[in-house]
């Protein structure tokens, strides 16, 4: 078995590359797209089925947000629970039959009945590093807009030896797309490995696990977002926070 | 060739040590507060989900560097 950690690009639009994880991404941004929009064009005092979940699901993102953030939270919630939506959906679609494009088994005979036109989204590296630069762009602008960029000079060059808040700011992005796309890429390959195992039955309580997987990861970017976001926002340098970084 | 195999697997086997041993204290320390405190579940949970993921991370880089190892081979 060999493991690329490329997606295998499906064709050119004009001389740009498109991958089947760009594709898969699109897919999970129309579904919420359709999705959000049959929610809410004609909203109702007292919800109907559709917007009464997706009621739920936006106070449980906003409780956290107030928790984390206090008066502030409400203003962190569009990108927090954007994230979250995000990656939950690819996560869930990529369980889906037509997402199993293992390109790098194409020449073992037994995932030949495996193999689909799309990949998951976020087992892509350029995907999950993209919505972790994202974050990094965010949060500091964040930072330089609330505390003023003298505080944010200062924040970086804290501490003893001066660069070492620089490199946590840094490591954060970093560990936050290789923590998404490492448990994302290790479940495809779980389910591949247990497919090729055990073909019937058992691969379905590995699925399961991989949709539990799908939203607590989709949990921790957004979680962790947030609490980049909260730390950004509170006076830094004499609190707690210098602990709980990266 | 053989010896890029052994050494993805070294490295997601002895990866997966202190991350392994991460999550089991914090796991056992959230359990000791849910015991003592059953109505704090509901507050340990983000905090807890939070802390096992710094923990895990190491354990993903490691898996990571065993793909890449393994994309070599």
């Amino acid at each position: 078995m060999e493991i690329s950690l490329q997606a295998p690009v499906v064709f050119y639009l004009g001389s740009i590359p498109v991958t089947s994880t760009i594709i898969a991404a699109w897919l999970a941004i129309a579904v919420l797209i359709v999705v959000s929009f049959m929610a809410t064009h004609n909203m109702t005092l007292i919800p109907g089925k559709l917007q009464n979940f997706i009621e739920f699901a936006i106070e449980g993102l906003l409780g956290p947000c107030e928790q984390f953030a206090g008066a502030r939270g409400r203003a962190f919630l569009p990108i927090v629970a954007t994230l979250f939506f995000f990656i939950v959906v690819a996560n869930w679609m990529g369980i889906l039959p037509l997402y199993a494009d293992y390109d790098w088994v194409h020449h073992v005979d037994w995932t030949a009945d495996h193999t689909g036109p799309l990949r998951s989204a976020n087992s892509d590296l350029n995907i999950t590093a993209a919505m972790a630069m994202i974050v990094f762009v965010w949060v500091h602008s964040t930072f330089i807009r609330v505390n003023g960029l003298w505080a944010w000079i200062k924040h970086l060059t804290w501490g003893p030896p001066p660069v070492l808040e620089l490199i946590s700011e840094i490591a954060r992005p970093v560990s936050l797309a290789l923590r998404l796309f490492g448990n994302i890429l290790a479940g495809e390959v779980l389910l591949l490995v247990m497919n090729s195992l055990v073909p019937y039955g058992i691969p379905i309580v590995f699925m399961a696990f991989e949709l539990m997987v799908g939203i607590i990861q989709a949990l921790i970017f957004a979680m962790l977002t947030l609490a980049f976001l909260a730390m950004a926002t509170t006076g830094h340098g004499e609190e707690e926070h210098h602990g709980a970084s990266h | 060739m053989e010896m890029t195999t052994l050494a993805a697997g070294l490295a997601i086997g002895l990866g997966a040590i202190g991350p392994g041993i991460g999550v089991g204290l914090g796991v056992s320390k959230a359990m000791e507060a849910i015991g003592r405190n059953p109505e704090a579940s509901g507050t340990l949970f983000l905090p807890f989900i939070l802390g096992l993921a710094f923990a895990e991370a190491i354990a993903i880089y490691a898996l990571v560097v065993a793909f890449v190892l393994i994309g070599k081979a």
